[in-house]
């Protein structure tokens, strides 16, 4: 490479800062004197600038073509109908909330209507026989109740051993001590308790 | 002209279609040739303009009413023929580039015998050949090429469409520059 291109090299780099400045409208007067008579002597970089300009002049001179005749239509096709209310976007924006809502009404509405229920009535919520004696529920000698007994309305007496809990709701027990029940002996004679009992109990069957 | 769209742009968020219909017909030119000359194919370019005017009116709230909204509408179309480019598999973009297709696409283009501006003289091989430079560049550059050459935007208003600073802007204008000399340097205007 002659000493002629080494120095062509060297002044380039400015001079295309230079002529990238001007094609952005950035540059002084000054400056643009300044590439204009650089430009004059220096055939290279006249090339370089003249390649700059026609390269975007060409951009300029695309044509700008409009979309199809039925755009605008195609796009009011297209539009959602009706946006929404404002309810409904509040809806949408707390998904969780109004999931847990409607969880709490209908949990609510089922509890409450057992709770008015008001009619005697007794399960073992596992194996194991039991007797009536009108509103009594009696777990006879020698019967092992293996699981829950749930007594609704009534009156329990229990004689032989229940291996659970032995859950009350408005009820009450005649006859139990630790050594009848193996589990908790759950009094339920409020409302708000017999909700925690359907909450808890809720819980227990999902996890 | 703001004034206007602002009364229209009330009237979009209490869910007025007609009143959209409008706005669309304001920009629809400025949000297809923004497209078309990202993607070079013109069905493409319909398609993403239809998507960017859709995604305008369902956003319609998020749009800041101080800020101009030609700025705020050229960067949904921006960006999403920038995506729309990124999911593009490589395979289609040979086919784009394959001999033939190009002037496909523009005779199709003259075909629907537009009017064309003024200023366009150059033929129509020309404005092929330049499109497939176009395509070329990395989408960086494409996409402030295109604002400053083809939309004619200043530098602030590029900036703000891209989320850039206005520097990083003009980085970008001079690379496309260059790039876009090196390649079409051989053309003949006209």
């Amino acid at each position: 490479m002659s000493i002629r291109g080494e120095h062509h090299l060297a002044c380039s780099e400015r001079i295309i800062q230079l002529m990238h400045k001007v094609l952005d409208g950035d540059a002084t007067t000054d400056e643009e004197d300044k590439l204009m008579k650089h430009i004059e002597t220096c055939e290279r970089c006249r090339k370089h600038y003249e390649e700059l300009q026609t390269s975007t002049s060409l951009l300029g001179q695309l044509p700008h073509p409009n979309p199809s005749l039925g755009f605008t239509d195609s796009v009011r096709m297209r539009l959602p109908s009706n946006r929404k209310p404002l309810v409904g976007g509040w809806f949408t924006r707390h998904p969780v909330i109004v999931a847990a809502a409607i969880f709490m009404i209908l949990m609510s509405g089922y509890i409450f209507s057992t709770w008015n229920d008001n009619s005697f009535q007794a399960t073992v919520d596992g194996k194991g026989h039991i007797a009536y004696r009108g509103n009594t529920v009696i777990v006879p000698k020698d019967e092992v109740i293996n699981g829950d007994l749930i007594v609704q309305n009534g009156k329990v007496k229990i004689e032989g051993k229940v291996k659970g809990d032995v859950v009350l709701i408005n009820s009450q027990s005649l006859q139990a001590s630790a050594g009848h029940v193996t589990g908790d002996i759950e009094q339920i004679n409020k409302l708000v308790s017999w909700v925690w009992y359907h909450i808890k109990h809720f819980f227990q069957i999902i996890f | 002209m703001e004034e206007d769209i602002n009364r229209l742009i009330k009237k979009i968020k209490k869910g007025d279609h007609l009143a959209f219909a409008e706005v669309v017909d304001m920009y629809k030119n400025g949000v297809y040739n923004i497209c078309l000359r990202m993607v070079g194919n013109r069905q493409e370019a319909e398609d993403l303009s239809q998507e960017a005017f859709i995604r305008a009116y369902t956003k319609i709230d998020k749009y800041d009413v101080e800020r101009k909204f030609s700025t705020w509408l050229y960067r949904i179309a921006t960006n999403l023929s920038i995506d729309y480019l990124r999911k593009k598999k490589p395979s289609v973009y040979l086919d784009a580039d394959l001999p033939g297709t190009e002037d496909f696409t523009l005779k199709s283009q003259l075909a629907d015998g537009e009017p064309l501006p003024e200023e366009s003289i150059v033929n129509s091989e020309t404005q092929a050949l330049i499109q497939q430079e176009i395509n070329q560049l990395p989408l960086k550059y494409r996409s402030a090429i295109v604002l400053k050459y083809i939309q004619d935007m200043n530098l602030k208003e590029i900036s703000e469409i891209l989320n850039i600073p206005v520097g990083t802007v003009k980085t970008r204008i001079h690379r496309g520059r260059e790039a876009l000399r090196k390649r079409l340097r051989h053309v003949n205007k006209g």
